[in-house]
């Protein structure tokens, strides 16, 4: 799973978001390490739709209200949310293991 | 639309079309909230190019066929080399970019300016149409409204002919009342010029009939400033001068005034031809005529000549009027600018070259370096072909990014050039970058990166068949033919550099002598006010008007001599007249300058005697003593001395005895550094008075500050009087260097981007040498060679190569400056200062550019190089 998807994911596991949403969301989390483009974005949501991980939901009710043109919202597929819980399993694992060999660097300072 | 919008909507269509269709709305509201979000400016538009081109390579690649398929998969393979190798990815990127950038915008400019057809129908059936004047037959000289409705009437071999004259007044009604300079045109002009209205209508045929209500059609711009676009504004009248007139239209926003024609394209009216007789004097209207398909302009001009005879024959004008005038239009408005123009394409190419030479170069070294890759790559069994193909995709990319950057250079080159050109310059405000320009760069790019990138791809794959040999020496031969080949691309860089740079420093060194040229006079602390007494006065008060001007001026405190004249230096006014030279036969249109003075002439422009006296009030008695130039005696009375000689005047025929005699010489006063000295003859005031002059004073105090205690002077005498413009003698002198100021400029940074790109080719060839022989020089070291030799090796190899360049640098431009020689004026093309300096600054920095990577190899630790070995 690329970084992108990755984040992606994780921003749709709190609520459903349309895709300026996902930026500042994934922005916001990573201080601006991860960015993203409207374009680089579109095409990892088309993928992760046609992979049936996420999935076009209507808007909620408080950004249906709030005028604007009618927007597309993503929100986490049952499948996504697994892929999601799984890829973090395994980086926890990781994790893990590189803390037990003191690999993130701790021990050095 | 912003331009980020409209890179958005073009980078769009890269998708295809089903996903366009699905997530185009998103991506542009997801635009335009980084918009409002304050994204914006040059980054952000890098950032949604690379954004957008990967994404769609990214959706094409996922639903794409075979052979899309495979395509795509090389270039992002390619954008994938390239991206890691971020330093010469930008740096081959800038290069070209700078390149392309600068070429698109020459182009761009020279093809709307020149090469392009002007914008009106069947233009090129166009001839700009005039009188031929006996006191100036070379030139196009106006028509009179008499020989304009006979143009008219019959048109002979033309299909139409039209005209315009310009105009001033005070404008009133808007605002505070100010000085306009407006158009007067003829019955059907504006179709002729295939000119549409944006609001209302335009002067029809009732407009120019006698007994119309006043009429008059607003430019499109001055519609926008003044009446922010609003409709409304058709049915407003406007006050100029005495006259009321009804706004009756706007014209459309692609209208351009016709050059030559129309100075000032704020405000139309009628010419009012139909009322009364045509006036036979007053010349002054610009005329144009459409020639019928297969008309010769020869005929044209007879044409114009029978109208002129049948109308002059038996007035006073006929001596003085020689003929018709018809001249192609496109021709008179480009002028000599395509010349120029071409210079500035040449230099620009060069530039290019000398970029094409970088990137090639460094495609060479990054070949070189990747030649251990590919060798293993072929090893591993890929293709040749696929090889070649990928290094190919990524010189393309390279063009389409170098074409993109360039298009954005050129875009603010372009801008700045329509900014800062000097005034003159024809058809500017038609300038921009087009598609055709853009095709241009795009162009560029491809045939750049096909001619420099496709070699060493062929290269690379040819070595990387040899794979073992490849594999085993690990670059360390990196053969000897690849060195020259390299070496030959410096040298070339190098040469072309200086051959820039030459060019550049002639023109600098000219604008130089052109600046400090001793003027013949002090332009610092005069001011000048331009004065309009027609119509209100008649020609006798003229005299009585301007003593009173003299007067005053000399009473204004701060002012230490005032005068009244013609002319003041630096304005091109060229007063007609029949003065000659006793004693010579002028040629036909052979004229001299006629500039009438009074008041203390000399002392208000500093300007010196150099022989007998200057005129006084009393030489205006009896027949006028008049002053001549140092240029009339030197051209007219070569080595003889003027005084007590005389000067002919109009009326005298042949057999008279000659009235005026020259009481003082007046030393040169060099206006047009440009150009040679005009014989001028200067005449008593109040022998010749005019109703235009100049109000000249000189002050010991702040001559800027005196600029309004000028207009006061007017105002006391006559509120009405029409003052046209105050100004400084120095800031008119700064005006005429305008021009060779802004191509000086133009060149020099030219040719600094080219020394630029040219130190850095040298740079990155010593170094890459250097690099890919560390371990020989490490060996070398170890067994005993001294350091210095090292370097001195090193720096010997480029050297060679740089002062081959610069060499064969001097050498061509010694060749090719002769193109600049109509521009340089006090330098020859053979200037041996501007050659000494480029070559010393290109020797200079090339060796040192040459001297610090081959420092850096000599300090090479051979221990590190043998460990290496292992």
């Amino acid at each position: 799973m690329t970084t992108r998807t990755l984040q992606i994911l994780l921003a749709l596991a709190e609520g459903p978001l349309h895709g300026y949403g996902i930026k500042q969301r994934v922005e916001e989390r990573t201080e601006g390490a991860v960015r993203l483009g409207s374009g680089t974005l579109y095409e990892a949501v088309h993928r992760l739709v046609q992979e049936g991980r996420i999935e076009e939901v209507d808007a909620p009710e408080r950004e249906a209200t709030s005028g604007g043109p009618p927007r597309r919202f993503y929100a986490l597929t049952p499948e996504g949310s697994d892929a999601l819980r799984e890829e973090l399993r395994r980086m926890d694992a990781v994790v893990k293991y590189a803390r037990g060999r003191d690999l993130l660097g701790d021990a050095r300072t | 639309m912003t331009p980020p919008s409209r890179l958005f909507n073009w980078l769009v269509r890269l998708y295809p079309r089903t996903y366009r269709a699905r997530y185009e709305a998103e991506m542009e509201a997801f635009h335009q909230q980084e918009r409002a979000a304050g994204e914006g400016g040059v980054g952000y538009a890098l950032r949604l190019v690379v954004d957008h081109v990967e994404a769609a390579a990214a959706v094409r690649r996922e639903g794409g066929d075979g052979m899309m398929r495979s395509l795509l998969e090389d270039l992002t393979g390619g954008w994938r080399a390239l991206r890691r190798a971020p330093a010469f990815t930008g740096f081959a990127v800038l290069t070209l970019s700078l390149g392309i950038g600068a070429t698109t915008a020459v182009f761009s400019v020279l093809d709307r300016v020149v090469l392009r057809p002007l914008p009106y129908p069947d233009s090129n059936r166009m001839a700009l149409v005039g009188s031929r004047l006996r006191h100036d037959p070379d030139t196009r000289g106006p028509l009179s409204p008499a020989i304009l409705v006979a143009l008219q009437a019959t048109t002979g071999p033309a299909e139409a002919v039209v005209g315009a004259a310009g105009g001033r007044g005070v404008l009133r009604d808007m605002g505070d009342p100010e000085r306009m300079e407006f158009t007067r045109v003829s019955p059907g002009f504006f179709e002729f010029f295939g000119a549409r209205a944006a609001v209302g209508r335009l002067l029809g045929e009732a407009d120019h009939a006698v007994g119309a209500e006043r009429a008059a059609v607003l430019g499109h711009g001055f519609w926008r400033e003044r009446f922010g676009g609003d409709a409304g504004a058709v049915g407003r009248t406007l006050r100029l001068d005495d006259e009321t007139y009804t706004v009756v239209g706007v014209l459309g926003s692609d209208f351009v005034p016709p050059p030559e024609v129309v100075e000032a394209g704020d405000i139309y009216v009628s010419l009012r031809l139909a009322e009364g007789e045509p006036v036979l004097g007053s010349f002054s209207i610009a005329g144009v005529a459409r020639l019928r398909p297969g008309a010769a302009l020869d005929d044209l001009e007879t044409h114009i000549g029978r109208q002129i005879e049948g109308l002059y024959a038996q007035a006073a004008y006929a001596a003085s009027l020689l003929g018709g005038v018809a001249r192609p239009f496109h021709r008179e408005v480009v002028g000599d600018v395509g010349g120029t123009l071409g210079r500035v394409l040449g230099a620009v190419l060069l530039l290019l070259l000398i970029a094409c030479a970088n990137v090639a170069s460094l495609l060479l070294t990054r070949g070189a370096e990747r030649s251990h890759e590919l060798a293993v790559r072929t090893a591993l069994g890929a293709g040749r072909g696929r090889l070649a193909r990928q290094l190919l995709s990524q010189s393309l990319l390279l063009a389409l990014m170098g074409g993109a950057v360039g298009s954005a250079i050129a875009f603010g080159a372009v801008e700045a050039f329509r900014r800062y050109a000097p005034d003159g310059l024809p058809r500017l405000a038609e300038v921009a970058v087009d598609a055709r320009g853009l095709g241009f760069s795009l162009l560029l790019g491809l045939v750049t990166v096909l001619l420099f990138g496709v070699v060493p791809a062929l290269r690379s794959a040819r070595r990387s068949s040899s794979a073992s040999a490849a594999l085993t020496s690990r670059g360390a031969t990196t053969g000897r033919r690849e060195g020259r080949l390299r070496g030959a691309l410096v040298t070339m860089e190098t040469a072309l550099a200086v051959m820039l740079a030459v060019g550049s420093a002639l023109l600098a060194h000219d604008l130089v002598r052109m600046a400090t040229l001793d003027p013949g006079f002090r332009p610092d602390g005069v001011v000048a006010l331009r004065l309009g007494l027609a119509p209100r006065y008649g020609e006798e008060e003229w005299v009585g008007i301007w003593d009173r001007l003299l007067e005053g001026a000399e009473a204004l405190p701060g002012v230490t001599a005032a005068a009244v004249a013609t002319q003041v230096p630096y304005t091109g006014d060229r007063t007609a007249s029949l003065y000659r030279p006793e004693g010579v036969d002028m040629e036909e249109g052979e004229f001299v300058i006629t500039i009438s003075v009074a008041g203390d002439y000399l002392a208000a422009l500093g300007a010196r005697m150099a022989e007998g006296r200057p005129l006084v009030a009393l030489d205006a008695r009896g027949a006028p003593a008049v002053m001549v130039n140092e240029a009339f005696v030197t051209r007219y009375w070569p080595g003889e001395s003027a005084l007590g000689r005389y000067v002919r005047s109009d009326g005298e025929r042949p057999g008279d005895a000659p009235s005026h005699p020259v009481v003082g010489v007046i030393a040169d006063m060099v206006t047009d550094p440009g150009d040679d000295v005009a014989p001028r003859v200067y005449v008593p005031l109040a022998s010749e008075p005019g109703p235009d002059m100049e109000v000249i004073v000189r002050t010991d105090g702040n001559a800027v500050a005196l600029a309004p205690a000028l207009r006061s002077l007017v105002q006391r005498i006559d509120p009405t009087l029409p003052v046209t413009s105050v100004r400084t003698v120095r800031a008119l002198g700064r005006q005429v260097l305008a021009r060779p100021r802004f191509y000086t400029t133009l060149f020099g940074g030219f040719a600094a981007v080219a020394l630029l790109l040219a130190v850095v080719g040298v740079y990155g060839t010593t170094a890459y040498a250097a690099r890919a022989r560390t371990r020989e020089i490490g060996i070398r070291m170890a067994l005993g060679a001294v350091r210095a030799r090292v370097v001195r090796g090193e720096l010997a190899r480029t050297g060679l190569v740089v002062v081959l360049g610069v060499l064969i640098g001097l050498a061509a431009a010694w060749v090719a400056s002769r193109a600049l020689v109509d521009v340089l004026h006090h330098v020859t093309p053979r200037d041996r200062l501007s050659y000494g300096a480029v070559a010393a600054l290109v020797l200079a920095s090339g060796l040192l550019a040459a001297w610090w990577p081959a420092e850096r190899a000599g300090r090479v630790d051979p221990v590190d190089t043998l460990k290496g070995e292992g």
